[in-house]
């Protein structure tokens, strides 16, 4: 076939998403899941919406769901959008907020989406590094811009940033876009949406994959001043109205509602992290304090990688990157609490 | 603060999909309203995706498949293809946008009928690309016209065959023609929206063509939202060369489609039965509205789909007015320069008759 695909096609390397063998079934830790199925509210729904009405395209506007997320968050259904995924409203953004030549900054050690959205939309970029102990270093972020995105807490590491120095990072970059990426806000941070109504320029995306144990169905939210939904909807609206399924319309709602459900989940996962890092601590870890479902730990004598293959032929999948820096880490989802004491056994076993 | 939104997205009039049900019924305060603007399948999908639905949900916490395995492993064997000349996406409509964004750079330039699908004018916008459009020819795609278009800077080729909103297609012969002239540096997208619709022997078999002729691109794309009764779970697939393919999983989101239309439609896909009665009431339907226009005087354009164009004789912005006060949607077209045309989906056959009632009624308003 003659080479002529897009110069930016050739340059992207694609996002790899944790592995999903199927040679056995194994414990997955490795893709920051909800070990707990959704709220029985959430599968009724499902199973009602279920039925011939499938047929039907679904609504384009989103906007019962909407309006559901915006009383929730105390804001109003035009400063809420709906994406398939977060992974889809990041999509968005990169074209809806950055422009090709004017670069923007998000941290060297991050999801690393963010690197393949800006190659792919021809978004220069300048990466910040980590300080060693793998937080963002604020005062980096004032340095001229011309847009900002970063997760919080921080994937893979898991560590959060407090509000007090979110504040500071959007009094310091008022005339630029602050995306911040709140997939794993859940955990134990405290998000960023009461400062919404001071900066109309800060944009905040979360996910129904984590908290909400709705990965499977793809949706994501994001919430900010309303000319910037607006700017979302522009580019959702130029290629393609209908993104959400009916079936993700139906229960997201409820998943929303059952906030007696998802503060025990929640908080169940929580109490399992606070455990895990204790025990792994014990072992010789260190581990990074984190604020989401998921450790970033290293062990100073036994290599990462290493204990990676180990536990997979123990049939437990973990996360390991391959990127300087962090090569030396293994990222562990907070499975339920069996799960994780079926690690940390292997764990121990394992360790020299 | 002033959005920095990119120009050729400021510069799109976004396509504005036909109204939810609910909208219409609240709007209108009707009690009953009946929805054939959108060319979906009356006949709903195969029971067997409903029952694949409830089995997938004991995992909806996890992530779905990203690879689609048990679907493309499906699609395969159906078609006696490679898993890796498999794309699936959240519904053909983001295969395109994955094809436009894999291939077309800016200022590079598109060719599409006129009309056809308008998402391959807007797609091509919002990439900064050039799209040329070939006015039809009696309705029907003017590949002649299209081939003498070709420039140095085209990049991409759309072909909806069966074409949308006309209902028409092109044969065997004449496609593969084309197909030989097109260069091998132009990416030609068949789009086969209405694929299981097109009864016709003459119907083109391009996937056979990809199968002969791997060093040509041609992406075909179909789709589980028309005559698999599944345009709400959003998924459809994309056919091409391992290398098409691949280059187009680079910019795919890993998770693009959800666990549950994964299921959905691999139980649709094998529920062979239930596409057949899809057909047949399609048939039936066609046969039965054709018969009806005709008596009414009504020009339409032969269909070798689930949909009729129509031309009402009057304003369709208007007469679609008086339809929906009668609690009938069907999509005026005036969008698409055809200002007295209404785009009607065949329905089931109660929804037929009241259609062709509700047309007598607004015909004489
Ligand atoms: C920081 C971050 N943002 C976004 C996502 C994507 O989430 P979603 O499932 O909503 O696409 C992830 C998923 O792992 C993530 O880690
Ligand atoms: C020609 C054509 N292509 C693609 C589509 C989009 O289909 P999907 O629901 O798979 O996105 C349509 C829908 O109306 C269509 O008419």
């Amino acid at each position: 076939m003659s080479i002529f695909w897009s110069e930016i096609a050739k340059q992207i390397t694609p996002y790899v998403p944790g592995e999903q063998p199927r040679d056995k079934k194994y414990i997955k830790l490795n893709t920051n899941e909800n070990p707990y199925p959704p709220s029985p509210e959430v599968i009724k729904a499902i199973r009602k919406a279920a039925n011939e009405d499938l047929r039907l395209y679904p609504d384009p506007d989103c906007n019962e769901l909407r309006c559901v997320i915006a009383e929730y968050f105390t804001l109003s259904k035009d400063q809420v959008f709906i994406g398939n995924g977060s992974d889809e409203i990041l999509a968005f953004s990169f074209p809806a907020f950055f422009n090709p030549k004017k670069p923007i900054l998000f941290p060297d050690i991050t999801y690393s989406f963010y690197t393949v959205y800006a190659k792919l939309f021809h978004i220069d970029y300048h990466l910040i590094p980590l300080d060693h102990e793998f937080s963002i270093p604020v005062d980096q972020l004032t340095k001229k811009n011309f847009g900002i995105i970063f997760p919080n807490p921080n994937a893979p590491t898991g560590k959060y940033l407090p509000i007090e120095k979110i504040k500071h990072v959007l009094e310091k970059n008022k005339e630029v876009m602050v995306i911040i990426d709140e997939a794993y806000i859940d955990f134990g941070g405290k998000s960023a949406v009461s400062l919404l109504s001071q900066y109309p320029n800060l944009l905040i995306i979360q996910t129904l994959s984590k908290s909400r144990s709705l990965a499977g169905l793809r949706l994501g939210f994001a919430l900010g001043h309303k000319d910037l939904i607006e700017g979302l909807n522009r580019v959702k609206n130029s290629f393609n109205s209908y993104t959400i399924d009916r079936l993700a319309l139906a229960c997201a709602k409820e998943a929303i509602k059952d906030t007696t459900y998802f503060n025990n989940i929640r908080n169940k996962i929580i109490t399992t992290r606070e455990q895990t890092a204790n025990q792994l601590i014990d072992f010789g870890f260190k581990v990074i304090d984190s604020k989401a479902n998921f450790l970033f730990i290293t062990h100073p004598v036994h290599p990462a990688e290493k204990l990676f293959s180990q536990l997979k032929e123990w049939g437990i999948l973990v996360r390991y990157f391959k990127t300087p820096r962090i090569d030396n880490y293994l990222r562990v989802t907070i499975g339920s609490d069996e799960q994780m004491d079926t690690f940390l056994t292997t764990v121990q076993k394992l360790l020299p | 603060m002033k959005i920095p939104v990119q120009q050729n997205i400021l510069n799109l009039t976004p396509y504005t999909p036909g109204k939810p049900i609910s909208e219409v019924q609240r709007e209108l305060n009707l009690e009953e309203v009946t929805k054939l603007a959108s060319n979906e399948n009356p006949c709903g999908p195969s029971p067997k995706a409903i029952q694949a639905i409830h089995k997938a949900l004991s995992e909806i916490h996890r992530y779905p498949d990203g690879s689609g395995f048990y679907l493309k492993n499906s699609l395969g064997k159906k078609l006696a293809i490679a898993q890796d000349q498999i794309i699936l996406g959240n519904g053909t409509n983001e295969i395109l946008e994955i094809a436009v964004r894999t291939f077309l750079s800016p200022g590079e330039e598109t060719i599409s009928g006129q009309p056809a699908f308008i998402i391959y004018q807007l797609l091509t916008q919002s990439a900064n690309g050039i799209n040329i459009p070939i006015p039809l020819q009696e309705h029907t795609h003017n590949l002649s016209a299209m081939a003498e278009a070709i420039t140095s800077k085209t990049k991409i080729i759309f072909i909806a065959n069966p074409n949308n909103p006309t209902g028409t297609m092109i044969k065997q012969g004449e496609m593969m023609e084309f197909l030989q002239k097109v260069p091998s540096n132009i990416l030609v997208v068949m789009d086969e929206a209405y694929y299981e619709y097109a009864i016709d022997e003459q119907y083109p078999d391009v996937l056979s063509f990809i199968k002969n002729n791997p060093s040509k691109p041609i992406l075909l794309l179909r789709t589980f939202s028309k005559a698999y009764g599944l345009a709400g779970l959003r998924i459809g697939y994309g056919l091409g060369s391992p290398d098409l393919i691949s280059l187009m999983n680079r910019v795919r989101q890993p998770f693009n489609v959800n666990s549950l239309a994964l299921a959905a439609a691999q139980a649709a896909l094998e529920d062979a039965g239930h596409l057949e009665k899809s057909r047949k009431l399609n048939q039936s339907g066609y046969q039965f509205l054709c018969q009806e226009f005709k008596r009414m005087k009504l020009f339409y354009v032969p269909s070798c789909t689930n949909f009729i164009l129509v031309d009402v004789g009057q304003k369709a912005k208007e007469f679609n007015e008086k339809l929906l006060r009668l609690g009938i949607v069907v999509r005026p077209m005036g969008g698409y320069g055809l200002t007295t045309y209404v785009r009607i989906t065949i329905g089931l056959e109660e929804e037929n008759k009241k259609l062709v009632q509700a047309i007598n009624t607004a015909i004489k308003q």
